[in-house]
């Protein structure tokens, strides 16, 4: 038992500090972190600093710690590179987290020998980025309904139908698309995956503005041509593609709620204008107390999940457990977070004199999202039932 | 990072369930309680023989078995056994954590590794010579207390006090479940006349008391997650509508719920030790882990009786223990909001401390 890092990822995170340092002290990025986080980045300026970051972070090699060498990465431990993306997110700095924690590693070992020339390198060198086109409008938790088509036509798929919920389609360069090459009811056993630019002609991106003002989109496919050999996996075993991918896809961080912890704390600490400190009030401190328990217990969770990704074991029920904490303290912290500021909550983000610049407000529009994106919590707890506890499965 | 038991520790683990499921089963509970002193002398005897009273005693600068103390701890909360080992051995790390120890500090150490010599802590530090100490598990178990008393501001005194001494009565109270507590009374008593265990900072009464409430914590643990297996096992077994209730979607996420509270209290309890062990500071964690624990095994517990039904709900089945114990042992972690209070005082001090550099930063290995 060990509850501690090792010394070797310490000072990795040590030296990625000083590193962040001096590119703030450069007036590269801002000292103090953005209103909106940069994975929301929805104005042309905005999508282009966050391209020039990725970029940046990617030439100096902090994108991909741990990736093997023969791929361009740098043969960290899985638990270091976690340190660092949690670094980034403490900063609310984007991370690419789903094209290096997600996408790459499902190349390595799922891709082609093509496929990992032509990404692997461009994904380090923060050049490119994927977005996830798994939802549709009629597949969503029951993703194996999904029913975009995709026709064969010599050595091209011939794409017709529509994704939808396709965050970061704005910035991202390729899409990381699951498709019906099977007859419409084959189900999990008619779905191939396929890597699409964003660029190629008949694709259709529309947005979608979520209730915390942030974009996702929608994807029309009107006859978009992708030629046969973007397809990874063979034809129709795409769902072992996606299960791989989804199994990768277990990197929480623990730091967005840790930073709003702080801002809660600091804000009970400072107070506003002339009144009295929050802090003061023995309830308030008793709420923030319970507040942080809850925070630690996420950041104990993912810590475990990165622990047992580092040493390479299954993850049965912890990955499950991990988001569903995670997903409900993100809900909970901005909703407590409202109730200990009072009726001067009720000023939006970004309005003058806002506590904490209303940025509590804004998370607590967005705080559903976690509960029932990537796997919805009822899922998850399907999950560490029936893999954590072993009862019976319920369903097909 | 390793959240796993090491195999030294699955060991003692192993051989924990082995002995227990040998010399407290649970359908010896209430034989047991029924008892004068309401614990098996032999069963502590055993823990005594396999080393478990040694564990956690070390001196400043050796290497601590703290966490192994409480994984010992955490079994005898799974078989819901009632005995004086924690308050003992809460008695012990207050001794062992004197930096000032006499002889007879030694000597009494000795005795509990020894012979599980029970003990528990008498905090006077209130009292003049004259009084009440409310609510002391075990008292009249003990051979002997712990006087504890204030010396000035800044220190404590620790004496031994013997059980039979003329100025000690000791009251029994009735409680719920079945610990066995007790009021003591202290009549004018002279503490310069006792011998002396040692002296300490207020600083070191302070982690006696986070330590006190850990292994409480463990115990606790151990009770949710007794409470949480044998409602998967009865879900798994109890069939209605012709399948076994554990199908049924809201039994899962009950069951995924209490999955969750009990793997919570679990990184908190085992982290919180592990630093204790390790000299980090862990006031902090150590009130976050006995809160939420003290929480999540009240709704584990709760949630057993709800998805076992009616026969969760009778005596002659044992899960009416730990729905006691979880709740009896939650109210001797502190009022509910005190403890609550205490957390968040100790969230802010270490918050406005250094938030970045020490309040969210992981430890060293
Ligand atoms: C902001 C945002 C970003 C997103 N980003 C992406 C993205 O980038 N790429 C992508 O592919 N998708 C994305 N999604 C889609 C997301 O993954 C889906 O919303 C999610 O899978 C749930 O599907 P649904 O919305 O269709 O809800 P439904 O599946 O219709 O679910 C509705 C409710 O029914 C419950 N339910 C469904 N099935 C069961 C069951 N078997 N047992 C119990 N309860 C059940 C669900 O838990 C939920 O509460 C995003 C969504 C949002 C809102």
């Amino acid at each position: 038992m060990n509850f501690g890092i090792e010394e070797e990822d310490a000072a990795l995170l040590g030296e990625f500090r000083r590193y962040l340092d001096g590119l703030a002290e450069e007036g590269f990025i801002p000292r103090e972190p953005p209103l909106v986080r940069p994975d929301h980045a929805m104005a042309p300026e905005d999508i282009a600093a966050r391209r020039a970051f990725l970029k940046r972070l990617g030439g100096d090699g902090w994108l991909g710690l741990a990736w093997p060498a023969e791929y361009g990465g740098r043969g960290k431990s899985y638990f270091a590179q976690w340190l660092v993306i949690e670094e980034l997110s403490y900063r609310k700095l984007p991370e690419m987290l789903m094209s290096v924690t997600m996408i790459g590693p499902t190349l390595m070992r799922a891709g082609s020998p093509e496929h990992r020339r032509e990404f692997l390198g461009g994904i380090l060198a923060g050049d490119i980025e994927f977005c996830l086109g798994f939802s549709e409008p009629g597949a969503g938790t029951d993703l194996a309904a999904l029913q975009l088509r995709a026709v064969r036509d010599g050595d091209h798929y011939v794409l017709n139908g529509q994704k939808i919920f396709t965050t970061g389609a704005q910035y991202s360069t390729h899409i990381w698309l699951a498709v019906r090459t099977g007859p419409p009811d084959s189900r999990h056993r008619g779905i191939s995956l396929l890597i699409v630019p964003l660029d190629t002609p008949g694709i259709t991106v529309r947005p979608m503005i979520t209730q915390a003002d942030y974009r996702t989109n929608e994807i029309f496919f009107d006859d978009v041509r992708v030629p046969v050999d973007r397809r990874v996996g063979e034809e129709n075993e795409g769902w072992k593609v996606i299960s791989l991918s989804l199994d990768l896809e277990r990197n929480l961080n623990a730091n967005i709620q840790v930073r709003e912890l702080r801002e809660l704390i600091e804000w009970s600490l400072a107070g506003e204008g002339a009144g009295p400190r929050p802090a003061g009030d023995p309830a308030v401190r008793a709420e923030l107390g319970r507040l942080a328990t809850k925070v630690e217990i996420v950041r104990l969770l993912s810590a475990q999940v990165a622990a047992l990704i580092t040493r390479g074991e299954p993850l049965a029920a912890e990955a499950s457990m991990a988001k569903v904490w995670s997903s409900e303290v993100f809900q909970e912290l901005p909703s407590a977070g409202l109730d200990l500021i009072g009726p001067r909550g009720q000023l939006r983000v970004g309005a003058p004199g806002a506590p904490i610049h209303g940025l509590v407000e804004l998370d607590y529009r967005e705080s559903p999202v976690r509960k029932f994106a990537a796997g919805t919590n009822e899922v998850q707890r399907d999950i560490i039932a029936q893999r954590g506890l072993g009862l019976p499965r319920n369903r097909k | 990072m390793d959240q796993r038991l090491s195999d030294v520790q699955q060991e003692l683990v192993r051989s924990a369930d082995q002995m227990l499921e040998r010399h407290a089963p649970l359908d010896r509970i209430d034989a047991v309680a029924a008892t004068e002193h309401g614990y098996d002398r032999d069963l502590l005897a055993r823990t005594a023989m396999l080393g478990w009273t040694g564990l956690g005693l070390e001196r400043a600068g050796e290497e601590s078995t703290l966490v192994e103390l409480g994984l010992v701890v955490s079994r005898m909360g799974y078989f819901a056994v009632a005995s004086p080992l924690r308050a003992t051995m809460s008695a012990g790390l207050l001794a062992a954590r004197l930096p000032e120890a006499t002889q007879a500090c030694d000597d009494l150490l000795a005795r509990i590794a020894g012979e599980a010599a029970p003990v528990c802590v008498l905090d006077a530090r209130d009292l003049d010579g004259d009084g009440t100490i409310g609510q002391v598990e075990w008292a009249a178990a003990a051979d002997a207390f712990l006087l504890v008393t204030a010396e000035d501001a800044d220190r404590i005194a620790v004496r031994l006090l013997p059980r039979h001494h003329a100025a000690v009565s000791v009251t029994p109270l009735e409680v719920f479940d079945n610990e066995r507590v007790a009021d003591v009374r202290l009549t004018a008593l002279d503490p310069a006349g006792l011998p002396l265990i040692g002296g300490a900072s207020r600083a070191v009464w302070g982690e006696q008391t986070q330590l006190t409430r850990l292994l409480r914590a463990a115990d606790l643990l151990g009770c949710a997650r007794r409470a949480m297996d044998m409602t998967v096992d009865n879900a798994k077994r109890r069939h209605q509508f012709g399948r076994p209730i554990g199908m049924f979607q809201a039994v899962q996420h009950h069951s995924a719920d209490m999955r969750m509270d009990v793997e919570s209290a679990s990184l908190l309890v085992w982290s919180a030790l592990w630093r204790a062990a390790h000299a980090h500071p862990f006031t902090r964690h150590a009130l976050m882990a006995a809160w939420h624990t003290g929480e999540a095994a009240e709704r584990v517990t709760k949630t057993a009786v709800q998805l076992h039904g009616g026969i969760g709900f009778m005596k002659e089945y044992p899960l009416h223990h730990f729905y006691r114990r979880a709740k009896a042992h939650k109210l001797r972690l502190g009022t509910p909001r005190h403890l609550l209070a205490e957390l968040g005082d100790a969230v802010l001090a270490d918050a406005e401390r250094d938030f970045h550099g020490e309040f969210a930063a992981w430890p060293a290995a």
